[in-house]
């Protein structure tokens, strides 16, 4: 129990640092845009899918990379070396670590291997003196998530993400690398990921599987959902409706930036 | 196709149009999707009701039925029931003919992802029951409705297979609840074959030949075990045990003479996998189950053990010595191309191939203990599963593939545990009396 606890503990902190950089990043990056945009500064004039959430901006776009990656994102570098059996091998440097008290711990030793937590792009923009205002409330906003969900969910796995990204852009307009973030609906984003992961529940079996859907949720001002349309179905009818019942549950959803669709990808996280 | 210019500009002007209309709902495919990862919900919540009691049918009898469907869900290790204190409506089920009208909104309020109604009517021989599942987060969707009919004398059965529905209703494969594990039990002062529930009730003893019996295996269907005694001359060699069947076990005649360690009954049912000695080690043969069709599928001076088939029949994942030290590898059914897949540790042994062909659960030594790990089938991904202090063996797939059984000594003498495929939900099974070992998780019944 206390192992558990502390996973959880660590894993709210980490993702906690990881949001708080990313949300200073987005910030940089929204800061610099405002500096030498030619547009207007209006809320208005959010680009069209200007949007980001969690990590999706550092991801390194990998378009064509797409297809195989689901499969084995970046094999984890298993703990055993593989050489062709040296006999009297020298005592197996084996295992991630075997603690005397821990039980079972095959969730962790797979998410070790995953690939280093994306970053920010510190490259974009220096820091400017004008940022804690709004950094204060994004702290608060966080703070507030982490005590209502125990797991909120994890970094997106990148090679999942690119290959959902349609077309022959890098990705979403919004989404890459560079581009400038809506700081309010990437907030938005976070909120509904947590309320909908909450939500979710993934039999066991799916878990270890590269399986995913995307869905189009049409939510109303509110943030009512008026209709889910699997658009790119797992394949398992079963694991559509897991998603399916997810998004009703977690309706209403907090009001959304702008009625409209909103494309939700559903993936286990522990995907090999 | 040209269009004509008429219809380029009508085109056109629906297109412009369209963008007019909908200046606000931005298209889906603008926008970067908000990425799920894993989880956060563990467990379906379904609300179970009281049945409603047909003739015959008391109160004790459904609420023992409603305890049962109950305990089937939890076996599940992620469905569990809904507080009843928490329900807005009666909990007694209405009778489901006619179809009864819900109130959708007054479950989805107590956070039922699930609603379970039923009937149940008791007669002199048997029980019939009805049952409805309706999927809450979907408006109360129907997923199933379904009539039992059971003897009186498996009415234990009836909650724990309408259970393993209800799971099935939300996921496609049903729970496995009402299914059944062999095992070795030295309770008795020798070991003898056992069987019981998978959730540990109801053992009862399957030999009684007061000598060693051991590494039960269940045929496909279910109504055969076949296991190693030493009954005779104290040699060990394979018996067939047959449901239904007072014979204390059949011997596997045409192995008569060798010394057989070890029985393992192929997907169809037809012919085992057999670990017999061979010029002084053990080799792996197949044979019919009738008799003849003797094949040897391994030849050399180490020992080749263990073996466990793929689903579809065509490969055998077993453990050999022949570098040195026991290792996991594959064969085809025909002992043609033989591969090694494991190689980490200095002691891998016991494969157990997945129903869903994926996996191969094999136990590892890692220091002074066994721990139970996963390969696939390529040998790409290895990974544990279990790993406590004390040694965890002899790992068992349930029929659905969500759970492994395993003997651990976790507990200081040996029994029986089950933990889901992800590493969740570890449950002890038995708990003594004795040494309670090799658990062999049967098919689903029939």
């Amino acid at each position: 129990m206390a192992e558990a606890v502390l996973t959880t503990l660590e894993e709210r902190e980490r993702l906690f640092r990881r949001a708080v950089a990313i949300s200073a990043g987005a910030h940089l990056v929204l800061l610099l845009f405002a500096v030498v945009s030619p547009f207007p500064r209006s809320r208005s004039v959010t680009l069209p899918g200007v949007v980001n959430v969690s990590l999706v901006a550092a991801v390194p776009s990998a378009p064509s990379a797409a297809k195989a990656a689901p499969k084995k994102p970046a094999p984890p570098p298993k703990p055993q070396a593989k050489p062709a059996e040296p006999k009297p091998a020298p005592p197996p440097p084996p295992k991630p670590e075997v603690k005397a008290d821990k039980k079972l711990l095959p969730k962790e030793a797979v998410r070790e291997p995953k690939p280093a937590p994306p970053k920010p792009k510190p490259a974009v923009a220096p820091p400017k003196p004008e940022e804690p205002l709004d950094y204060e409330d994004a702290l608060d906003a966080l703070r507030e998530e982490a005590g209502e969900e125990e797991e909120a969910g994890d970094a997106p796995d990148p090679a999942l993400l690119a290959s959902v990204r349609p077309g022959p852009r890098a990705g979403p307009a919004g989404g890459g690398p560079g581009e400038p973030v809506d700081p309010e609906v990437a907030a938005w984003m976070r909120r509904v990921k947590i309320h909908v992961t909450r939500n979710w529940v993934l039999q066991p079996g799916f878990k270890r599987q590269a399986i995913q859907a995307v869905v189009e949720v049409t939510l109303d001002a509110t943030g009512n959902v008026l209709e889910i349309d699997v658009t790119d179905g797992s394949g398992n009818p079963y694991y559509d409706q897991s998603v399916v019942r997810a998004i009703e549950k977690a309706s209403p959803l907090p009001p959304p930036p702008e009625s409209g669709e909103w494309p939700m990808l559903f993936s286990p996280q522990d995907a090999l | 196709m040209p269009l004509r210019p008429a219809a380029l500009a009508l085109t056109l002007a629906v297109a412009a149009g369209a963008a007019l209309l909908s200046p606000a709902s931005a298209r889906a495919q603008d926008r970067a999707p908000i990425v799920i990862t894993g989880p956060g919900g563990k467990t379906y919540r379904v609300a179970v009701l009281d049945f409603a009691a047909l003739k015959g049918s008391s109160p004790s009898a459904v609420a023992d039925l409603r305890k049962a469907i109950e305990g089937g869900l939890a076996f599940s290790g992620f469905f569990e029931s809904v507080d009843r204190r928490a329900f807005l409506e009666s909990p007694t089920s209405p009778a489901l003919d006619p179809e009864p009208p819900v109130t959708c909104p007054n479950w989805r309020q107590i956070g039922a992802d699930g609603l379970l109604q039923g009937e149940l009517e008791v007669q002199a021989t048997s029980l019939r029951a009805e049952i409805r599942v309706l999927d809450v987060s979907r408006g109360c969707l129907r997923l199933l409705r379904k009539a039992y009919r059971v003897d009186a004398g498996e009415r234990s059965r009836l909650g724990k297979a309408i259970a393993d529905d209800v799971v099935g209703a939300f996921t496609g494969v049903p729970g496995v609840s009402d299914t059944e594990m062999a095992f070795v039990s030295d309770r008795t002062g020798a070991k003898e074959i056992h069987v019981m529930e998978a959730d540990g009730t109801n053992v009862r003893r399957a030999t009684s030949h007061k000598t060693i019996n051991t590494f039960p295996n269940w045929s496909p269907d279910g109504q055969t075990i076949v296991y190693t005694s030493y009954r005779h001359a104290n040699r060990p060699q394979l018996f067939l045990l047959t449901r239904g069947t007072r014979s204390p076990g059949r011997i596997l005649r045409e192995l008569d003479g060798a010394q057989v360690y070890r029985g393992v009954f192929d997907p169809s049912g037809n012919k085992l996998a057999v670990v017999r000695d061979a010029e002084g080690s053990s080799e792996i043969y197949s044979v019919g189950r009738g008799g003849g069709g003797v094949q040897r599928l391994t030849r050399n001076g180490a020992i080749d053990v263990g073996p466990s088939w793929s689903p579809d029949g065509k490969q055998i994942a077993f453990a050999s010595d022949r570098t040195g030290a026991p290792q996991i590898y594959l064969m085809n059914a025909d002992g043609g191309n033989q591969r090694r897949i494991s190689f980490n540790g200095s002691y891998n042994s016991a494969p157990s191939w997945s129903p869903d062909g994926k996996w191969i659960a094999y136990e590892s030594r890692v220091g002074g203990q066994m721990d139970i790990w996963l390969i696939d089938a390529q040998g790409g991904v290895n990974l544990p599963l279990v790993e406590h202090p004390r040694s965890d063996e002899a790992p068992s797939w349930s029929p659905d593939g969500r759970m492994l059984a395993f003997t651990s000594g976790r507990r200081g003498r040996m029994d029986i545990y089950v933990i889901d495929v992800n590493g969740d939900n570890l449950r002890q099974i038995t708990q003594g009396p004795g040494n309670n070992t090799n658990p062999s998780w049967g098919p689903r019944r029939r």
